[in-house]
């Protein structure tokens, strides 16, 4: 990367550049948090001057669009690029302190997190914190599965007794049911939370020894048992 | 339990404490197919994509044609909306902004109208002309105040982009200033507009 690609942010914000450099500096943004954060702001800005120009269209216009979108399908959700890259085809573990792939994995996470706790309420800077606590762990390793089109990558620390749970590609869940995550024990399987709507990384724990993680689809709000069966189920130790 | 919503607390909103702003709630909604959502969207952001287009685009029925891509382009985008990526408010306003510089690019006819909207806006912009329809004055007076507040080039270069559809380069061919200047004018208004206006990053 030219190293003024940095100051490709204003021009991007304002839609002025030219279409191949337009794509070249997204795929610069997906990997420069700095460009990421700034670019956000650029483009909040740009939206305010949007605000600013406010002008109502004639009142026909919404019964026609109305109208139009019975005929429009919605798009399916997006891979998002932070994932796409790390995700394997199939499940796969990675022990030992140094995988490449864990590396990678982590930076792309841990910049997905540094845009999302900026100017975020403190709660979840300290859940950041933790996340981060379990991606720098020496002893964390990761899992990918893959569920239908999406990919479950899960990246443990059993020092931290904690997983870090991201997908990628998982198609919304049916109206009124939410993602459930379990951990899975001999004894016992313990809820670790709903999967949040958008692609952000999800804490779990605490993991005992010998525990599985598993995905559920549950009525909204979540169960306290699962009661449908698991779209996948990945062991977290080997 | 570390994870941030707690399993018997369902009224809690699922993407972090405190409600989640009207307009990013109405597209996650109308990402999942709800029409209702969506008209509640449309009530609050048709008039400014429709004043962003009309200001490029300069033609009411083309202006019409164009916002109304745009909003079926929403509706059908809906879904892959990512809020870590940015506001619901600037991505939909970054769908009508390339929308609407798609149209007067494909339909320009050359160098005069380049050379014709450029005049207009070194002449000192004209965003005063749509002052009639700008409802939320104290939104047009705040952009307004801190776009002045920019120097000269930085407040064409931003503007011209912006406002006048023009690609950087054709931003330098019309102040005839070099392309890296005005790269870097483009970043250093935007961020000393961004700072006026106190948005949150
Ligand atoms: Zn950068």
């Amino acid at each position: 990367m030219k190293e003024n690609t940095h100051t490709l942010s204003g021009a991007y914000a304002l839609n002025a550049l030219p279409e191949e450099q337009a794509r070249e500096f997204e795929r610069h943004l997906a990997r420069c948090p700095d460009c990421a954060e700034e670019t956000r702001g650029l483009c909040e800005t740009t939206a305010r001057m949007a605000a600013a120009v406010r002008h109502e269209p004639p009142s026909v216009l919404k019964a026609r669009v109305m109208e139009e979108i019975g005929a429009v399908r919605q798009a399916s959700p997006i891979v998002p690029a932070t994932m796409g890259r790390s995700s394997r085809p199939h499940a796969r573990l990675l022990a030992g302190r140094a995988a490449a792939a864990l590396l990678v994995a982590a930076a792309l996470v841990l910049g997905v997190l540094l845009i999302r706790t900026n100017g975020q309420l403190n709660e979840e800077r300290v859940q950041g914190d933790r996340i981060a606590a379990v991606l720098a762990a020496p002893d964390a390793r990761q899992v990918s599965t893959r569920v239908g089109a999406a990919t479950v990558t899960a990246i443990y620390s059993p020092a931290k007794a904690s997983v870090v749970v991201v997908t990628a590609g998982m198609p919304t869940a049916p109206a009124a049911h939410d993602y459930q995550v379990w951990l899975i024990g001999p004894d016992a399987i313990r809820s670790a939370g709903l999967m949040p709507d958008r692609p952000g990384p999800v804490l779990a724990g605490p993991v005992h020894a010998g525990d599985k993680l598993g995905i559920t689809v549950e009525p909204q709000g979540g169960s306290r048992q699962p009661t449908t069966q698991p779209l996948t189920v990945v062991a977290l130790t080997s | 339990m570390t994870h941030s919503r707690e399993r018997d607390d369902p009224d809690q909103h699922r993407t972090g404490p405190g409600p989640a702003p009207p307009v990013q709630e109405l597209l996650r909604q109308s990402g999942r197919g709800d029409r209702d959502a969506f008209s509640r969207l449309y009530d609050q952001v048709s008039g400014v994509l429709y004043g962003l287009v009309l200001r490029v685009v300069r033609d009411r029925g083309q202006s019409e044609e164009v916002v109304q891509e745009v909003l079926l382009e929403i509706w059908r985008q809906a879904p892959r909306y990512d809020s870590t990526r940015g506001g619901a408010m600037a991505w939909m306003t970054t769908i009508a902004h390339r929308r609407a510089v798609d149209r007067v690019r494909s339909a320009q006819a050359g160098a005069d109208r380049e050379a014709a909207a450029g005049r207009r806006e070194v002449a000192g912009g004209d965003y005063d002309s749509v002052a009639e329809a700008v409802e939320d004055r104290l939104e047009r007076e705040r952009v307004r105040r801190c776009l002045d507040g920019l120097t000269d080039l930085q407040h064409q270069a931003v503007t011209l982009a912006f406002y006048g559809g023009h690609s950087y380069p054709e931003v330098a061919q019309l102040l005839a200033t070099p392309l890296g200047t005005i790269k870097t004018r483009m970043r250093d208004g935007l961020i000393r507009l961004r700072d006026c206006l106190g948005v949150a990053t």
